[in-house]
């Protein structure tokens, strides 16, 4: 069995416990719960024939008092940077964070969520935001932890990825929204 | 075949292939050796040989296909060979193995004598029934509430952790312990550490290295590329942070490259569960070196019971042993056999019936009669003592008797009725063990005493007159009576001629004339009296008898009424 370290990273409460309590637990609350620290889940799987467990550090979302260290990242083989689709900092914050994590452990594959899929009306994220998005060379996932849209896909697209010997990031290059 | 093929060729053909020899003849003839070589290879043992260590060498790395090959021969034959030769097997692993056994032993050995240490110690003292209560009251299994009381400490799990991931390498845990998700143990582990770190600034050099919680305590070793994380429950003491600091330095000597390269894989690190293992130390306070004071006690007790049991069977073995001593002296009793079986004794042997009862014997003896089986068969004993004793027993002699035995002869003395003087002379002859019957002084002693009696009796009678009327008189006739029925009897027995003189005598007053009238009518009174018919044996004389000059002259004026009487004088012929 091959383990894998994943950190679940993005700003403060853009529900990056509940899209892990959602792959792990396959449940959603409406509660919302801060995390302090770090919360160790995990979650088996098999990826192609090829058993693995996905050790999932879910860490405190990052904001203006509480900025991301790194010796909690360090180890990830790969990693889910999450944005709240309803709020336009958590872009900023999240390029922040993917620069930082980049500085830490190198060209590792990782995921972009764009979570609160459900609620896509109340978005703040523009088109015009994803465009810059994916001019950046990211491609993202569309999520909701609410309704588990895109979650399986996202762990599991990162998962291959990180099993894929050579992988570079970003493989979310080759992801594209739904 | 090549002429043909010229012969149908065109010039320039020829010259091409001309050119072609020119050219390329000694490769043309390599190749042609080669194609003869590989048309007609011969794979031949010899060739084989060559090439075949290579081939395995180069099949092996590639897959693991000829191992599934070779594995079922490869068994077959190793089976074989030890069924067909197996002291070769024994000479080889015998070395290997012989340590390995003689340390299970004293292992096995070890932890048998602690377990029975500790079962008697926490069975039978004071402080393991304190602990029952304390089980009774809070509810616990009283296993627990040993172990809580006992337990100094105890290594529960072992985590190996790889220090950058934080994911777990290797893990080990003490038997019985609840083992929770490693995975998530060591993932929080390391988040916590990683946590405390950044937290308070602390150099990187500056971990988390201990951690408690209730009894619970974890250490934490830091290595290079991996943490050893010790579950511990109790006290533990510091040198078995040396310890976990000496089994993770060989983690990392001996797995350094792997530990160096690790991408997830944990499988790899499966060997170092022994070492993991080793770190499950535990200690118990109540642990002694020694043997427990309750173990001395016991043995104290054990030792004491076997001696008093030991004691006890000697002494009952040496009672045992009196009393068929005594059994072997007591006349009239003869054992036959006797064995014991433990504690349970089997008797058997001949009792005359005379003899003392055995059973009273061994209750004398002091041996449990509980545990003695005897059987007694009757018999005459023929010793002197018993013969005398039987003879005793069957003729029951009246107190007068004296009987004695002279070798197997019989003797009887003293005095007896002729009744049982005869009664004797016939059973004696039917008591086993007696040559002869000897009564001859009985019968001798017993006329003779008869005569006496009656010599000595006489019947007193009133002045001047011969009559028998007075109660004392009639009662002298019938004593006299008596005396000469036993004699008459006594005298038929032997055979004798038995005369009884009834002298009439008289005192001095009166006439001689008239007194020798007096005697001998005195003397007949008696004679009717006493009814001398009935006496066959016995012949009767009377007469008269004056009285003495001497006395007359002597008290001339006196009567004399002990002189008034008629008394008995008897002859026996021939004596016996």
């Amino acid at each position: 069995m091959i383990e894998k370290k994943i950190c679940m990273l993005g700003a403060f409460a853009v529900g990056k416990t509940s899209l892990v309590r959602r792959f792990v637990s396959s449940c959603f609350s409406e509660q919302y719960h801060t995390t302090i620290g770090v919360t160790v889940d995990k979650k088996s799987t098999t990826i192609d024939g090829t058993p693995l467990t996905m050790v999932l550090w879910d860490l405190y979302g990052e904001d203006e008092f509480q900025k991301l260290r790194a010796s909690y990242l360090r180890g990830s083989s790969g990693y889910l940077l999450v944005l709240d689709g309803m709020r336009r900092a958590t872009l900023d914050i999240a390029v922040h964070i993917q620069e930082r994590a980049t500085d830490t452990l190198g060209p590792v594959p990782f995921v972009v969520l764009i979570n609160k899929h459900d609620r896509r009306a109340e978005w703040d994220i523009t088109e015009q935001d994803l465009a810059q998005l994916t001019q950046r060379g990211w491609s993202f996932v569309m999520s909701s932890a609410k309704t588990g849209q895109g979650v399986e896909d996202a762990f599991t697209t990162l998962a291959r990825a990180m099993l894929t010997p050579a992988n570079s990031s970003p493989i979310a290059g080759n992801i594209h929204g739904s | 075949m090549a002429q043909s093929r010229n012969a149908g060729t065109t010039p320039g053909e020829q010259d091409y292939a001309e050119l072609r020899s020119l050219l390329l003849a000694p490769e043309q003839t390599r190749l042609e050796q080669l194609r003869e070589q590989v048309e007609h290879i011969d794979l031949n043992a010899q060739n084989l040989s060559r090439v075949l260590p290579d081939a395995i060498a180069l099949r092996g790395e590639g897959d693991r296909q000829l191992t599934h090959v070779l594995t079922p021969h490869v068994s077959e034959a190793l089976g074989t060979s030890v069924r067909r030769q197996p002291h070769m097997i024994v000479d080889a692993i015998a070395p290997i193995m012989m340590p390995a056994i003689r340390q299970a032993i004293a292992n096995a050995l070890r932890s048998m004598v602690q377990s029975l240490n500790q079962t008697i110690e926490h069975s039978l003292s004071i402080q393991s029934l304190k602990w029952r209560v304390e089980a009774l009251r809070t509810g616990k299994p009283f296993a627990e509430i040993v172990l809580l009381h006992t337990l100094r400490y105890r290594v529960e799990q072992v985590f190996l952790i790889h220090s950058q991931t934080g994911l777990l390498l290797a893990h080990a845990a003490g038997d019985s312990v609840a083992v929770q998700d490693q995975t998530l143990i060591s993932g929080m582990l390391s988040a916590i550490r990683s946590f405390v770190q950044d937290s308070f600034g602390a150099a990187p050099d500056q971990v988390l290295n201990t951690l408690q919680v209730g009894e619970l305590t974890v250490w934490i070793e830091q290595g290079p590329a991996a943490i050893l994380a010790a579950v511990i429950r109790g006290t533990p003491p510091e040198n078995l942070r040396l310890h976990l600091q000496d089994i993770l330095t060989r983690i990392h000597a001996e797995r350094s490259e792997a530990l160096a390269r690790f991408t997830g894989d944990a499988a790899t690190f499966a060997s170092v569960t022994p070492l993991l293992d080793e770190c499950l130390r535990a200690q118990f306070e109540s642990r002694r070196r020694g043997i427990a004071p309750m173990t001395w006690v016991l043995v104290v007790v054990a030792l004491l019971v076997t001696a008093w049991w030991g004691l006890s069977s000697y002494q009952e073995r040496q009672r045992w042993q009196a009393y068929l001593s005594h059994l072997a002296m007591e006349p009239g009793l003869i054992v036959t056999h006797a064995e014991s079986e433990g504690r349970r004794y089997r008797l058997t042997g001949l009792r005359d019936p005379l003899a003392a009862d055995p059973v009273a014997l061994l209750q004398d003896s002091g041996v449990d009669a509980s545990r003695v089986e005897s059987t007694w068969q009757a018999y005459y004993a023929l010793d002197p003592t018993f013969i005398l004793k039987r003879v005793e027993f069957v003729l029951s002699p009246p107190q007068t008797v004296q009987l004695s035995l002279e070798g197997s002869r019989l003797t009887a003395g003293g005095t007896a009725p002729a009744d049982w003087i005869r009664q004797s002379r016939t059973l004696a002859r039917a008591l086993p063990g007696l040559d002869g019957y000897d009564d001859r002084r009985l019968v001798s002693r017993s006329l003779d005493v008869l005569r006496q009696q009656l010599t000595e009796t006489s019947i007193l009678f009133e002045q001047g007159r011969s009559n028998l009327a007075s109660p004392a008189q009639l009662q002298d006739v019938r004593r006299i009576g008596e005396l000469l029925r036993q004699l008459d009897d006594m005298a038929r027995l032997v055979g004798a001629a038995v005369t009884v003189s009834i002298v009439g005598q008289t005192d001095i007053v009166g006439g001689p004339s008239l007194n020798r009238r007096l005697s001998e009518s005195r003397a007949r009174a008696v004679l009717d009296a006493i009814h001398p018919a009935s006496f066959q044996a016995l012949t009767f004389q009377t007469r008269g008898m004056t009285p003495e000059t001497e006395l007359q002259r002597a008290t001339p004026a006196v009567a004399h009424p002990q002189y008034r009487r008629a008394s008995l004088d008897v002859t026996i012929q021939p004596l016996p």
